[in-house]
């Protein structure tokens, strides 16, 4: 193989990875949050368990010395967050303290009821979520 | 608009407080809060923003409602301060306040949304009475409504202030201008022609100088250069003085008509209807070139 081929194929797989990276990462963006419960995880450990609700245990076993962040976005619309029975905020809301364990999470645009359910956090995690606005 | 706002602010700072309930009040959790808790922790603010909003300090009032409402999740300080920016909106004519307020009314509308539901809220967490939350929903309905309305109406004003007027018809003129400058171009092109025939008559007495066989040499470049020199002088002359003339005549003849059309011509402009109207302005043949005839 002569060297101009050589040189051919490394700036042609240069130039298909440089196209092609801003392609996937814009898909994903546009993807948002197909979850059927309304919520997904972006980022962070946690889990999400839809139309759940903590025990009087799980409160007990909360740890703010071990809290967390948590950072909520609601794709198309807007709506207030409420965190183990408080209001947090309007969203886009974000570096909202959460303990570890198992959480609260609800998210409503008037009547309408957006996410509702549990949020279970690691240890000093921080928490991304996106809430689908239908 | 400051009464009602006044009145309306009134109602959820003394509800909460009434002494019937501040002696029935519930018992609550070590982390809970009761709506008379939240009462008192409100009414200090709502105190302060009603003296701001009266004396005028309304950008004042919806910053200290902004704050408190937002540290205490108090939908009825929300609502204080929607009222605060609707207010600011009416008298300022913002369309951005009432916007603002709206914001506000529909946060409100979520934290008592989320009073009413059993499921999702805490029991001992509450802010308001469940018997308050009926009235405090329809004032932040209210609240929307009147942001709406208010909104159309600004952009309605400003639509009406941002079309452009229609332009003035431009006043046209009774022609004066026109004729002076026409007079101004018909003297010049006199001038240019005048020129123009000079350089001929210096061109012709070169050339029959130059024609002459006795002249020869140094003279006869003499000759042959002022010849050239008054033939250019006279190309250039009756060009331009041909020019200025045929301008000067049209616009004079424009000026005349625009002055009839005004009604402020010239009264001698103005020929008696027996006889034919004679052409403003001719050139006629005379013994010893063109003439010029006019009326101006």
């Amino acid at each position: 193989m002569s060297k101009l081929t050589i040189l051919t194929l490394v700036l042609g797989t240069g130039v298909a990875l440089g196209a092609g990276s801003p392609l996937v990462a814009s898909a994903a963006a546009t993807l948002g949050c197909d979850d059927d419960s309304g919520l997904c995880v972006d980022s962070g450990d946690a889990k999400w368990a839809a139309d759940k609700q903590s025990t009087s245990k799980d409160r007990k076993k909360r740890s703010t010395k071990t809290a967390g962040t948590l950072s909520v976005t609601i794709d198309g619309g807007r709506g207030s967050v409420f965190l183990n029975g408080r209001f947090v905020g309007t969203a886009p809301v974000s570096g909202v303290s959460v303990p570890s364990g198992k959480n609260d999470l609800h998210v409503r645009d008037g009547e309408d009821v957006l996410a509702n359910g549990t949020l279970t956090v690691g240890k000093g995690t921080s928490v991304s979520v996106t809430v689908r606005h239908d | 608009m400051l009464a009602l706002v006044m009145a309306v602010t009134a109602i959820p700072a003394t509800a909460g407080a009434s002494p019937l309930s501040l002696m029935m009040r519930p018992k609550r959790g070590q982390d809970g809060f009761t709506p008379e808790e939240a009462a008192d922790r409100r009414m200090p603010v709502q105190e302060q923003g009603r003296k701001m909003v009266e004396a005028g300090e309304l950008t004042a009032a919806t910053i200290l409602f902004d704050g408190a409402a937002e540290t205490q999740g108090d939908p009825v300080l929300y609502l204080d301060g929607a009222d605060a920016y609707l207010e600011l909106a009416t008298t300022e004519r913002d369309v951005a306040a009432a916007e603002t307020a709206k914001l506000r009314a529909l946060t409100a509308q979520d934290i008592l949304y989320f009073h009413q539901d059993p499921e999702a809220s805490n029991g001992d967490y509450r802010l308001v009475t469940d018997s308050e939350i009926p009235g405090l929903l329809s004032r932040a309905a209210l609240i929307l409504d009147r942001a709406d309305t208010l909104v159309d109406e600004i952009e309605a004003e400003q639509e009406g202030l941002g079309a452009p007027e229609p332009a003035p018809a431009k006043k046209k003129g009774n022609g004066r201008g026109m004729r002076v400058a026409g007079i101004g171009m018909i003297g010049l092109g006199l001038a240019g022609l005048g020129v123009g025939a000079a350089g001929l008559v210096v061109g012709r007495v070169n050339q029959k100088k130059v024609d002459d066989p006795t002249v020869y040499g140094t003279e006869f470049d003499e000759y042959d250069t002022k010849g050239r020199r008054g033939n250019l002088i006279a190309g250039v002359g009756l060009a331009v003085g041909g020019a200025a003339l045929a301008t000067g005549v049209t616009l004079l003849i424009l000026g005349r008509r625009r002055g009839a059309k005004a009604g402020s011509a010239p009264s001698e402009s103005s020929p008696s209807s027996d006889e034919p109207p004679p052409p403003p302005v001719a050139v006629v043949p005379t013994g010893r070139g063109l003439a010029l005839v006019g009326r101006f």
